[in-house]
C-alpha cells in the first residue's frame, strides 16, 4: 500500500507547455509528477513505475479514441490508479465513449477544480476504496434484483417498461415519477433494488441529486442517468462524482437500455459479493484484534484489579463489555488498528486513568457495619439533593471517598447519555439500598468494540463502570447488568449488613 | 441550483463563545440555513433525527462522546449526511486517512484561518469531500501573512486598500482620490480579488496585520 507520509505520484502527459506550467503551479508542491509529453515515455513509466496514483492526460479534441490504449494500460498495471483526462472541452459523445469503454475515473474540463483533484487524489493515495454500503449484507448477492426507472412523464415510462417485458426482462421494474417517490420505494425495499434509471429533468430533486443521495444511502445500486438535453455538466458531473455506471440518451431504445441494466445487474451482484466478503473480513480481522486486547488487558490489569476487590472482577468487566452490542467493524477501525498505534494506547490510557481512580481509596481499610449505614446515607443525601459537600482529601473517611467515588462514576456514566443524578431511582428493600436507572445508558463504544481512537469521555466511561464494579464489591453488593444494542440498564444492590 | 433540500447545517461545538461566533458567520453566507445547534454528541443525534439537516458541523472535543463517535452514529443512521469535524490539533495524513475512511467529508483544525472551514463547507453543500492544500507541508503560523499580496497590487490600488482598512467611506476616497464612487468600487472588486478575499472585513484584518508587521 502506498504510504501516506510521502506525496502522491501522478503521470501528466500534456501537449502544450503553458497547460504544463498550469498544472505545475497547482500540483507541484503537492504531487511528485512526472512529466511527459509522448506515448511510449508515458507507457514505460507505468510499466516500470511501482506506484502511481493518478495518470493525466491532458489532451483536447474529441478523438478519445487515441487516449484508451495509455489508460488501458494503466488500469492493467495499477488497477487503484486514478485515470483523468483533462480537456479544454469535451462533448457528450465523447463522455460516453469514456464511459463506455470504462477506461477513465474522471475527466475535468478546464479550467479544472485543482481542490476537487487535490482530494482525489490524495483519496487515491491512501487507498479509500469506493464507499461500500453500511448495510450489513445477509447474503452474497441480491436472489431478487428489481429495476427502479424514475422519470416524471409516466407514459413514457408505461411504454418502456412493456417493452423491456416483452424483451425477455428477467427482472422485476419498479417505477417512480419524482425523486421522493424513488426514495420511498428504496426505503421500502432495502436490499432488493439492484439498479436506478433515473431521467435528470424532473420536477423537484434532479436525477443526478437523486443518484448522488443514492449513491450514499446505499452505493451498491448501479447509477444510470437519462437524458433529452445532453447537458454536458451535468454527464461530467455525474460521471466524476456521481460514478454513474452508464448514460443513456432520450429517446430510448428498449434494446439497448435492456443491455444496460443486464450489465448493470451484474455489476450490482460484483458489488454486493465484494461487500460481503469485506465486511466479513472486516469482522475476521477485527475478531483477531479484539482477541489480543483482551489478553493485554487481562494481562496488565487483572493482577491490580482483582487483588482488590477479589478474583474475577476484571473478567466480570469485560463480560459485561462484551455483551454490549456495538456497530461491528469498519475498514477504519482495522486500518486503526492495524496501522496506528491505537492498541497500545487503548492499553496505556485505561490503565494509566484506573489506578489513578483507584489511588484514591485505600483498598485495604476495612469496613463495619456502622459505616455502611453511613454509606448508604450519604449516598441517599448525594443523590437527593445532587450536591456533594466539599470536604478537601484528608478530611475524607474511607467511606466518604467511596461514596465521593461511586457518585462521580454514576454521573459520568450517565451523562453519555445526556442525563444527571436525578434519573436515578433509589429504593429499599428490607434495609438493601437499590440504585437503577430509570432509562437505559447509552454507550456507542467500549473498550471490547472496534475503535478507531482513544478519546478522554470514552475512558472516562469505560472507568466509571469498573470502579462501580469494584465499589460494589468493597461494599459487599451486587452490580447487575441488561444489556441492549449500544445500551445497557444496571441496578447497584448494596446489602445494609456485612457477610460475615 | 436548487437550494430548497440543501445546505440546511446542524452545528455541534462544545464551548458556547465558540459555537456562537461560528453560528454569526454561517448566518452571513449565502445558502446555508442553520436548523439547529448543540453542545453535546447525544443531544446532536437526538436532534438530527428530528431535522433533515444535510451537513454537519461538528468539533472532536466534546464532553460526552468524542466527536468522531458521534459522527460515526451519525452517519449510520443518515448515510448522506456531510460532516465537517473540527479537530484541536493538525492532523497528519494517516490520521486524515482513518477520519475520511469513517464517512468524514472534511477535517479542519482550530489552527487553522477560518477561511478553510468556508472553502470547506462549499465543497460538503455539493456533496464532496475536501482535502485542504497544505496537508504534506507545515501549516503557516497564527496570523502570518504573506506581504507580497500587497504589494501585488498597483500603487493605486494599495492607497485605496489603505483607506478602505481605515474603514473611510467609500465616497470620500472617491472625492480624495478625484474619482467617480463607481470607480472606487471597481477598485475595491479588483483589490479583493487579487488579495484572494471575499468580503471586506478580510481585508480590514490583513491590513491590521499588516501594518503590525512592517512597523516592527
Amino acid at each position: 500500500m502506498n504510504n501516506i507520509n510521502t506525496k502522491p505520484s501522478v503521470l501528466y502527459k500534456y501537449e502544450d507547455i503553458r497547460e504544463k506550467d498550469v498544472f505545475s503551479e497547482h500540483f507541484l508542491t503537492e504531487f511528485n509528477v512526472y512529466f511527459c509529453q509522448s506515448d511510449i515515455e508515458a507507457e514505460r513509466y507505468i510499466e516500470q513505475s511501482s506506484d502511481i496514483c493518478a495518470v493525466f492526460i491532458d489532451h483536447s479534441g474529441n478523438d478519445a479514441a487515441l487516449l484508451f490504449p495509455i489508460f488501458k494500460l494503466a488500469k492493467e498495471r495499477h488497477p487503484r490508479c486514478l485515470r483523468i483526462v483533462l480537456s479544454n472541452d469535451v462533448d457528450l459523445d465523447t463522455t460516453l465513449s469514456f464511459l463506455e469503454a470504462r477506461v477513465i475515473t474522471q475527466c475535468y474540463t478546464k479550467p479544472y477544480d485543482s481542490n476537487l483533484i487535490r482530494s482525489n487524489v490524495f483519496m487515491a493515495q491512501i487507498g479509500l476504496k469506493e464507499q461500500t454500503s453500511t448495510l450489513l449484507m445477509q447474503y452474497e448477492s441480491n436472489q431478487n434484483p428489481h429495476i427502479l426507472i424514475v422519470d416524471d412523464e409516466p407514459t413514457a415510462i408505461k411504454y418502456l417498461v412493456k417493452q423491456l417485458v416483452q424483451m425477455g426482462c428477467a427482472y422485476k421494474i419498479l417505477t417512480a415519477t419524482n425523486a421522493l417517490e424513488a426514495l420511498g420505494l428504496i426505503k421500502a425495499h432495502p436490499s432488493e433494488i439492484a439498479v436506478i434509471v433515473t431521467d435528470q429533468r424532473m420536477p423537484g430533486m434532479l436525477g443526478n441529486q437523486l443518484l448522488n443521495e443514492i449513491k450514499q444511502l446505499q452505493p451498491n445500486i448501479i447509477r444510470i442517468l437519462t437524458s433529452a438535453y445532453g447537458e454536458i455538466n451535468v454527464a461530467l458531473g455525474a460521471v466524476n462524482e456521481g460514478r454513474i455506471f452508464n448514460y443513456l440518451k432520450k429517446p430510448w431504445r428498449a434494446k439497448d437500455v435492456l443491455n444496460c441494466i443486464n450489465e448493470a445487474v451484474i455489476e450490482h451482484n460484483i458489488l454486493s459479493q465484494k461487500c460481503y466478503e469485506s465486511q466479513l473480513s472486516f469482522q475476521h480481522q477485527f475478531n483477531d484484534v479484539l482477541s489480543k486486547r483482551r489478553s493485554a488487558l487481562e494481562r496488565t490489569l487483572a493482577g491490580r484489579i482483582d487483588n482488590i476487590s477479589g478474583q474475577g472482577t476484571l473478567k466480570s468487566f469485560l463480560e459485561i463489555l462484551e455483551s454490549i452490542e456495538t456497530s461491528a467493524a469498519k475498514a477504519s477501525n482495522i486500518r486503526a488498528s492495524h496501522e496506528t498505534l491505537l492498541e497500545h494506547t487503548i492499553i496505556d490510557e485505561f490503565t494509566q486513568a484506573i489506578q489513578q481512580r483507584l489511588s484514591s481509596v485505600d483498598w485495604d481499610s476495612s469496613l463495619d457495619t456502622n459505616t455502611i449505614i453511613q454509606v448508604h446515607r450519604d449516598i441517599d443525601h448525594s443523590l437527593s439533593q445532587h450536591i456533594q459537600t466539599n470536604h478537601s482529601q484528608d478530611q475524607l473517611s474511607v467511606a466518604q471517598v467511596l461514596v465521593k467515588e461511586l457518585i462521580l462514576a454514576l454521573k459520568n456514566i450517565l451523562s453519555s447519555s445526556g442525563e444527571q443524578l436525578d434519573s436515578l431511582q433509589v429504593s429499599h428493600v428490607n434495609g438493601d439500598m437499590i440504585i437503577t436507572n430509570k432509562n437505559p445508558v447509552t454507550l456507542y463504544k467500549h473498550l471490547l468494540s472496534p475503535l478507531t481512537q482513544v478519546s478522554t469521555p470514552l475512558i472516562k466511561q469505560q472507568c466509571s463502570i469498573l470502579m462501580l464494579i469494584i465499589i460494589c464489591r468493597k461494599l459487599d453488593g451486587a452490580f447487575k447488568t441488561k444489556a441492549g444494542k449500544q445500551c445497557f440498564s444496571f441496578s447497584i444492590n448494596l446489602p445494609c449488613k456485612l457477610r460475615i | 441550483m436548487p437550494t430548497s433540500y440543501k445546505n440546511s447545517c446542524f452545528v455541534t461545538i462544545d464551548k458556547l463563545l465558540f459555537r456562537e461566533a461560528l453560528l454569526y458567520h454561517l448566518l452571513n453566507q449565502d445558502h446555508i440555513e442553520i436548523l439547529g445547534e448543540a453542545s453535546s454528541g447525544f443531544d446532536t443525534l437526538d436532534q438530527l433525527a428530528q431535522c433533515k439537516a444535510n451537513i454537519l458541523i461538528i468539533e472532536e472535543d466534546l464532553k460526552d462522546n468524542d466527536g468522531l463517535t458521534i459522527s460515526e452514529m451519525a452517519l449510520e443512521q443518515h448515510p448522506s449526511l456531510s460532516i465537517l469535524l473540527i479537530v484541536d490539533v493538525d492532523i497528519n495524513p494517516k490520521r486524515l486517512a482513518i477520519y475520511l475512511e469513517s464517512g468524514i467529508k472534511s477535517v479542519v483544525s482550530k489552527t487553522q484561518p477560518i477561511k478553510e472551514l468556508f472553502k470547506a463547507l462549499r465543497y460538503l453543500q455539493e456533496g464532496k469531500v475536501y482535502v485542504a492544500p497544505h496537508l504534506f507541508h507545515k501549516s503557516r503560523p497564527y496570523g502570518s501573512i504573506d506581504e507580497n499580496v500587497f504589494y501585488s497590487l498597483s500603487i493605486r490600488e494599495q492607497e485605496v486598500a489603505q483607506l478602505m482598512a481605515d474603514r473611510i467611506a467609500v465616497q470620500s476616497i472617491a472625492h480624495q482620490l478625484g474619482v467617480s464612487h463607481k470607480t472606487v468600487h471597481s477598485y475595491k472588486d479588483r483589490i479583493l480579488v487579487k488579495m484572494g478575499f471575499e468580503k471586506l472585513p478580510e481585508l480590514i484584518l490583513f491590513m491590521k496585520r499588516f501594518r503590525t508587521k512592517i512597523r516592527k
